[in-house]
């Protein structure tokens, strides 16, 4: 584990792993897989929500979400478990959610980043529930 | 003056759990209607003290749910909160005496092969924390 600190300012730990390679979601989220030195991936949490109270908004209503955008899961204790990268929204007309079938890059645990559906990841057999919230870099 | 006696065939009573562990289908809405293959695992305290669960995932996360193929064998691999993003510091679950906990669970969730081809499953779930090992009663699943 390792403190880093934000342009904000403000410091969170994250996970490095002794290879310096392995990283989880969001790792690929916010870019720490990017980091100088290997590799890191902000806890879930206190240090996700962090990130996302000085550098995100969120966006709301989420038919708004553009590419680039990141979908973040919450838990029943605080937690942030999940965490992707919205790369291809689709809209449906008359709906204000994002459709099942829009395309996120997703690191699932240790399995390598796949794109999936947001079906998949809402309602499919390894998913994280429908409790997530889109956000957009401020 | 006592005497021991040994008494061959016997077994040593197992402690009893303070958990049950079960496991049943349940119907789920989604907002495109109902989410197929979904359960609810019940953790219930069963002991007259509070049982408390670290964790750093989600509280399922020392969850296995065991999946048998039609032609009898386990297909799950893992456990169900592999796929879920760590905390740093370990959160409790805290569960009074009689208190219960219920989490929707997709039942094929520890299953990689997908899609699941079709067939008659048999999912068990055991939850193991420490000394805990509690073991649902198995539900049947046809795809």
């Amino acid at each position: 584990m390792i403190e880093v600190e934000l342009t904000s300012g403000h410091k969170i730990n994250v996970f490095r792993a002794d290879d310096g390679e392995f990283y989880f979601c969001h790792g690929l989220t916010f870019g720490g897989k990017e980091a100088p030195g290997g590799a890191v991936s902000p806890f879930s949490g206190e240090d996700v929500l962090t990130i996302l109270e000085n550098h995100y908004e969120r966006v709301d209503p989420e038919v708004v979400a553009v590419a680039g955008d990141i979908l973040v899961w919450r838990g029943l204790g605080g937690e942030t478990p999940h965490s992707a990268i919205l790369t291809n929204p689709v809209i449906r007309v008359g709906e204000n959610l994002l459709s099942y079938d829009s395309l996120l890059r997703s690191k699932n645990g240790t399995l390598p980043e796949a794109i999936l559906t947001l079906e998949q990841l809402v309602a499919g057999p390894q998913s994280y529930g429908e409790s997530y919230t889109v956000y957009r870099r401020r | 003056m006592s005497e021991a006696r040994t008494f061959r065939g016997l077994q040593p009573v197992a402690p009893s759990q303070p958990l049950a562990c079960r496991l049943r289908r349940k119907e789920v809405m989604g907002r495109q209607g109902p989410v197929p293959n979904m359960g609810e695992v019940e953790l219930e305290n069963l002991s007259a003290a509070p049982v408390e669960i670290a964790y750093w995932m989600t509280a399922l996360q020392y969850l296995h749910l065991i999946v048998t193929s039609p032609d009898g064998r386990i297909v799950s691999e893992g456990h169900f909160g592999d796929r879920f993003a760590p905390t740093k510091e370990p959160l409790l679950l805290r569960l009074e005496p009689g208190e219960k906990f219920t989490v929707n669970v997709h039942l094929f969730a520890t299953v990689p092969q997908t899609p699941v081809p079709p067939g008659s499953y048999t999912i068990r779930a055991v939850y193991e924390y420490k000394s805990i090992r509690a073991m649902s009663e198995s539900v049947q699943v046809t795809i």
